[in-house]
């Protein structure tokens, strides 16, 4: 069983301007030992989803959907306004904040309480959790200052955050997340703040106490050359949603997804003598309050199709740890695509493989993936096409007089008629809860 | 490098023994920019790297004069503008812009964009309203923004494209140089690119020349043709870009790059780190000597007392003691 277990996380804020999704659907595992990277841009999600998982959502957000499951306990938040619900699931957490799940925030500054000394923030989690009395908590406070390498640990101890620079700052947040033992650490960009000599010191020093722990790691960051150095695993988050996960090396050699693609265009890399122009993905970063159900990156990716636009893609495995969320490799690898009408009932009935099946629904399922490589296949016809298609999609009108518009109508009907049974929002999610509750499948079987 | 020099044989921008102070409190003295001493050509990028507090955002200001010099001279195509005074100085302005890092603050949320991009024309008294609208209309296409942008006002806009708005105001003098200062730190990765390939464009279709400040290594190192490296208000680095990012002699200048992460998992793994002790100290109470002697794995006892010049070492200037031709010449025999 995993450590860190999280599924179909699905969290909105209510704002003047309207209900924002900020995470849509987001799955991942944490095991112990490992350390997972997060990598997204401002608005991805990324920060939320952990602030979700800790219960800490500002009062206008709440996790509408998914669960969560922590060293074998369930910790989702309860949904709803239940008075003893809420009360129970903040006892809970309260017992599991700061001891089982240690946190480093990215701005020491404000994480720590200007007017209290370093002993006082220091020692409150370690004898509120573990209940040492006074004297046995400083002893112990003053050990931890010296693993994160703060000199004279004994005088540091009275002094204010004010006296400390960001770095030091930053290693006590270290030594206070780690106090009580964690079995999770969630780092969320712990060196943004930090100049790159200390980022260099703060990321050693993570390295080195985490080989001594058991515990996992969650790392978020928007920093690619932090992660590549740092993370057994890595998720690429965009629009609230996974685009990708995989181990470093299959992220940066491999990536897969359009969107992980132009990220690691967009940097500066060292790749032989020449100086390689950058590949900037074109447009912005989506406005969180006009998502559609499709894949977030669509109205940015060079390689959209009709599909992408208002259906989301299922997820593709590449490997045991390698997988993507894009339209292009369903149609490689048609049998992993979640067809929502199958997928669901795989979903139910608890079947992990994913085999094409031999039976009627297979045979649909196919044909609607043929009939997707002939919508997107042609990318010079691609605008002309799109134009009409979207238009056949939107209104739900039937076949176009183009030739791409039956195909696409035809292709659609499956997805459209299954969502009807579902509710709208909830479509997109659901295709992709069935894509990965096989992958889940296998992976929690593969454990144990 | 013929054609990066002006028609005289001078460089576009020199500045000498620039040196910028600021007092506190205690009569005290904070030297921002400590005897910077360097040159950008015509139609070049030079890329001024540093942690925070090293001076580098100082240096830029100091040489559009925003901060007065207290020291040195800044040479501007072949004219001193070091003692200009407001006035005198004004068709210079002209031709020397600045694009801000935080493209939030730097954009008067009261004025539509259009607005934005033809005051400098109106403050300087360029062309007529009609010519500045064209101006303007050009303008946006230059940056990439669409015509009906014009008309709305900066909170509707993303961060890239408000750098771009920001870009678009600054090219509407038609300057030869401009000072980026972390024209990208407060972007998103995505859009760092695109502000990026943008400002290299430009520079190849104007033939302008960047003073290119960043902390951001990897992507100086793509832009810049020279690099100089900042400590605590001093250069202790400054050469060709290629040769220092992949060759770096000064101590500092290789702990920077090591400690650097590189977005590429097995060198990651190869690098050798050189971790630094320590911070930056603060600039009120340097050291005495060489600014890096107290952070340095290479420190002798020299470097606390002598304080370096820049020697001419490999192709390029390097301010440490290991380097001086007295040091040279010992490791030569």
């Amino acid at each position: 069983m995993s450590l860190l277990e999280v599924r179909n996380l699905t969290t909105s804020f209510k704002t003047d301007q309207g209900i924002v999704t900020a995470v849509r659907g987001v799955d991942y595992r944490v095991e112990k030992g490992e350390i997972l990277g997060i990598v997204g841009e401002s608005g991805s999600g990324k920060s939320v989803g952990m602030f979700s998982l800790m219960g800490l959502l500002a009062d206008n957000g709440s996790v509408t959907d998914g669960t969560i499951t922590f060293d074998g306990e369930d910790i989702t938040p309860p949904r709803g306004t239940d008075r003893k619900g809420r009360s129970a699931y903040e006892k809970k957490m309260r017992a599991i904040r700061g001891n089982k799940i240690g946190m480093i925030f990215q701005d020491p500054m404000s994480y720590l309480n200007p007017i209290l000394t370093i002993e006082r923030q220091l020692t409150e989690g370690i004898r509120c959790h573990l209940k040492y009395d006074k004297k046995k908590a400083r002893e112990y406070a003053i050990e931890l200052m010296g693993m994160v390498g703060i000199p004279n640990p004994k005088t540091r101890l009275r002094q204010y955050p004010f006296e400390f620079s960001g770095g030091m700052r930053q290693r006590i947040i270290i030594a206070a997340a780690l106090a009580c033992n964690p079995k999770l650490i969630i780092a969320d960009e712990p060196t943004t703040a930090l100049d790159v000599t200390v980022q260099a010191q703060i990321l050693e020093l993570i390295q080195k106490l985490i080989k001594n722990t058991e515990a996992g790691v969650i790392i978020i960051t928007h920093d690619l050359g932090v992660v590549a150095s740092l993370c057994d695993r890595i998720s690429i988050m965009y629009g609230g949603r996974i685009m990708e996960e995989g181990t470093a090396d299959e992220i940066f050699y491999d990536p897969k997804h359009p969107y992980t693609k132009g990220l690691l265009g967009s940097i500066a890399r060292e790749t032989g003598d020449e100086k390689e122009p950058l590949k900037p993905i074109p447009g912005t970063p989506p406005d969180l309050l006009k998502m559609k159900d499709g894949c977030p990156f669509a109205p940015r990716c060079e390689e959209a199709m009709v599909v992408c636009v208002d259906h989301n893609p299922g997820n593709t495995e590449f490997s045991g740890t390698h997988r993507c969320s894009c339209w292009l490799h369903c149609m490689e690898k048609v049998s992993t695509v979640a067809a929502p009408g199958d997928g669901a009932d795989d979903a139910a009935g608890g079947v992990g493989a994913p085999p094409p099946k031999g039976g009627g629904t297979g045979g649909r399922t196919d044909d609607k993936h043929e009939r997707l490589v002939e919508t997107g296949g042609g990318k010079a016809a691609r605008p002309h096409q799109a134009g009409d298609a979207q238009a056949g999609v939107g209104d739900d009108a039937g076949p176009g007089p183009e030739k791409g518009g039956p195909a696409v109508g035809r292709s659609e009907q499956p997805v459209e008629a299954a969502a009807e049974k579902e509710p709208r929002h909830n479509k997109g999610h659901h295709a992709a809860f069935a894509g990965l509750s096989k992958i889940f499948g296998k992976g929690v079987a593969a454990h144990v | 490098m013929s054609d990066m020099q002006t028609q005289t044989g001078e460089p576009l921008l020199r500045i000498e023994g620039l040196t910028k102070f600021f007092p506190v409190s205690g009569g005290k003295r904070l030297f921002a920019v400590n005897k910077v001493t360097l040159e950008v050509g015509k139609g070049e990028t030079l890329g001024i790297v540093g942690e925070s507090g090293c001076g580098k955002s100082s240096m830029g200001r100091t040489i559009l004069k925003v901060y007065e010099p207290n020291e040195g001279k800044i040479v501007f195509d072949g004219k001193d503008i070091t003692k200009l005074s407001r006035k005198k100085m004004l068709p210079y302005r002209k031709r020397m812009q600045m694009i801000f890092q935080d493209p939030y603050a730097s954009l008067n949320p009261r004025l539509t964009v259009g607005d934005i991009i033809e005051e400098p024309m109106t403050i300087h008294k360029i062309g007529t309203p009609a010519s500045r609208k064209a101006k303007v209309q050009e303008l946006i296409g230059v940056v990439g923004l669409k015509p009906d942008h014009i008309r709305r006002f900066p909170h509707e806009f993303s961060g890239g494209q408000r750098q771009r708005i920001g870009i678009a105001r600054t090219l509407a003098l038609e300057p030869d140089f401009i000072v980026c200062d972390e024209p990208i730190s407060a972007l998103d990765v995505s859009i760092q690119a695109q502000v990026i390939n943008l400002l290299e464009r430009i520079q190849k279709e104007r033939g302008l020349s960047y003073l290119f400040i960043a902390h951001d290594l990897e992507m100086v190192h793509h832009i810049s043709h020279k690099i100089g490296v900042m400590y605590l208000g001093h250069l202790v680095e400054y050469g060709d870009a290629d040769e220092i990012y992949k060759r770096p002699k000064h101590p500092y200048t290789q702990a920077l790059i090591s400690a650097s992460p590189v977005a590429d998992p097995k060198s990651a793994r190869e690098k050798h780190r050189i971790i630094l002790e320590g911070e930056v100290p603060s600039p009120l109470d340097p050291p005495p000597g060489c600014p890096f002697s107290g952070r340095c794995p290479h420190v002798r006892d020299e470097c606390r007392q002598i304080l370096p010049d820049m020697y001419d070492y490999a192709g390029r200037k390097v301010a440490c003691l290991q380097y001086s031709p007295k040091a040279q010449g010992i490791t030569l025999q």
